[in-house]
């Protein structure tokens, strides 16, 4: 089993070098002894307060993929309803009870950028961003999810340059 | 002395008049200084491996000064290969002058197995690749060549390249007919299977579309027909296809090809390598994304026409199993489809 696991992981790395995602920086094993881990960065969408972020994803997938989903979640800190602030842990349903072997690992990470600009505050993780979203103060959120933008997902991008 | 250079060879006696070896070599001398007259014991092992030297050894033990020089030159005797007869080498040379050195491909370090070319009355090439035997001539040569499963066997014994050559150009001519409706094939279709055809290979799996392939088998006695068929994909898809197929099976016509007859007779046009690509077939299974697992292809599909989506079977029991909505019902799970949430049928394989 782990070997299809891999053929397929091994496809799916190849689709993406063979047509890159402008959205997805970065999507590739952490190492080259490992195809069960990955990172992934994504790039936040224009005319959202996410716009000019990178976020770090950590994938991990599981030896039984793809009829499991991966288990993902944040290593750059993000504020979102949905999206642990401390942890990173993203509650979103296709990582959870509706993934299905139809989603590919880049797939869900584009489920996850759509998610930044479409939360969900009634099941949240992130209680403050979801209270400010549930008493209708947009400003309010937007500033704030601006605010951690810049000093997280934006710091992060300068360090990788001037490493 | 000797012990140095043959770690495992000792001393058997203490005079310095015996040795033994690993191989259970065992040298008696007359005396310390020469190796005149002295006498070898050997295993029966080593006894057939030296077998047929035994006058050049002789002769090595009588030229050789030391026993260290005596035995690396039993040991080249040991390591060589056999060596082939008196006439081997001159008999392939006016074998190969005979039949004319542009039709010789390549030939193997040892000068055993050589390759041939050979062109058939339509111009295809063939590799036929002969080995010789160390006592060729006298004994029979042994032919491979890639051709379909009917061919008649190359009479026994033959020496000669030429009767080689002429038995298999007459053999190249029973496959004309066959091979031509088989490039046609190759060249108009998508063949998915086998990867690569070879000449012996009388069978294809023709991509459709949709996720849907046919494979026929030609029949070697009447290349201008198939002896077997299966269409394989989604069944929505496939059924007015059968229903061609038995409705307009009569109407196949000897004077087209066989991939003209399917054509007609599916009502449909393969599509061809000049106006699609070998993205538009994706026969992967939608799960593990390979082709083959363990050999076997997919051969469940979504029953869904707009999906048609191939799985593996054994793939497709991991998911159904892992999802909670699927229900059983005799032997059959029951159960959404990956890709499109289509209600999906599939045969629940045996416990175990």
């Amino acid at each position: 089993m782990v070997d299809s696991v891999a053929r397929r992981l091994l496809k799916e790395l190849k689709d993406y070098r063979n047509e890159p995602n402008p959205d997805l920086i970065e999507l590739s094993p952490i190492s080259d002894d490992n195809i069960l881990i990955w990172n992934a960065v994504l790039r936040g969408e224009s005319d959202t307060p996410y716009e000019g972020g990178q976020w770090t994803l950590r994938i991990e997938v599981p030896k039984s993929y793809p009829i499991h989903p991966p288990k993902i979640k944040f290593l750059t800190k993000i504020c979102h309803p949905n999206i642990s602030f401390k942890t990173g842990e993203i509650c979103l349903d296709i990582l959870k009870t509706a993934w299905s072997p139809a989603w590919t690992l880049q797939s869900a990470c584009m489920a996850i950028r759509l998610l930044l600009s479409n939360p969900e505050p009634t099941s949240p993780l992130n209680c403050d961003a979801a209270n400010l979203l549930r008493c209708g103060d947009f400003m309010g959120y937007e500033s704030l999810v601006k605010m951690y933008t810049q000093l997280h997902a934006m710091n992060q991008q300068d360090n990788e340059e001037s490493s | 002395m000797a012990t140095q250079i043959f770690p495992l060879l000792m001393l058997a006696d203490v005079d310095g008049l015996s040795y033994k070896g690993f191989i259970t070599v065992k040298i008696q001398l007359e005396n310390i200084k020469s190796l005149k007259n002295a006498k070898l014991h050997g295993s029966p092992e080593l006894k057939r491996l030296l077998f047929g030297h035994e006058k050049a050894l002789k002769q090595r033990l009588e030229q050789c000064s030391t026993l260290t020089e005596f035995f690396e030159s039993i040991m080249t005797s040991v390591k060589r290969e056999p060596i082939p007869g008196e006439s081997y080498y001159s008999t392939l040379l006016t074998e190969l002058d005979g039949i004319g050195w542009d039709k010789l491909e390549s030939l193997d370090p040892l000068l055993k197995i050589l390759t041939l070319t050979l062109n058939d009355s339509s111009g295809r090439k063939h590799k036929i690749s002969i080995s010789l035997p160390f006592s060729y001539p006298q004994k029979p040569l042994t032919v491979r060549a890639d051709l379909p499963p009917s061919t008649s066997k190359i009479p026994n014994p033959t020496t000669s390249f030429n009767e080689v050559i002429s038995f298999y150009l007459k053999e190249f001519e029973k496959f004309q007919e066959i091979w031509s409706m088989l490039d046609d094939i190759d060249a108009n279709t998508w063949v998915l299977e086998p990867d690569k055809p070879k000449r012996c290979d009388i069978s294809r799996r023709i991509a459709l579309g949709n996720h849907c392939s046919l494979y026929v088998k030609l029949d070697e006695l009447n290349p201008k027909k198939i002896c077997d068929y299966t269409l394989f994909g989604a069944e929505n898809f496939i059924a007015p296809l059968k229903t061609n197929l038995s409705k307009n099976f009569n109407n196949w016509n000897l004077s087209f090809t066989v991939r003209q007859n399917l054509e007609k007779i599916l009502e449909i046009h393969f599509p061809s390598p000049e106006t699609s690509s070998a993205s538009d077939f994706n026969v992967a299974c939608g799960i593990c994304y390979s082709y083959r697992l363990d050999d076997v292809i997919p051969d469940q599909t979504c029953s869904n026409t707009k999906c048609g989506q191939p799985f593996h079977q054994v793939c497709l029991y991991e998911w159904l199993r892992a999802v909670p909505s699927t229900t059983q019902i005799y032997n059959r799970l029951r159960g959404d489809c990956p890709y499109y949430n289509y209600t999906y049928h599939k045969r629940q394989l045996s416990p175990g």
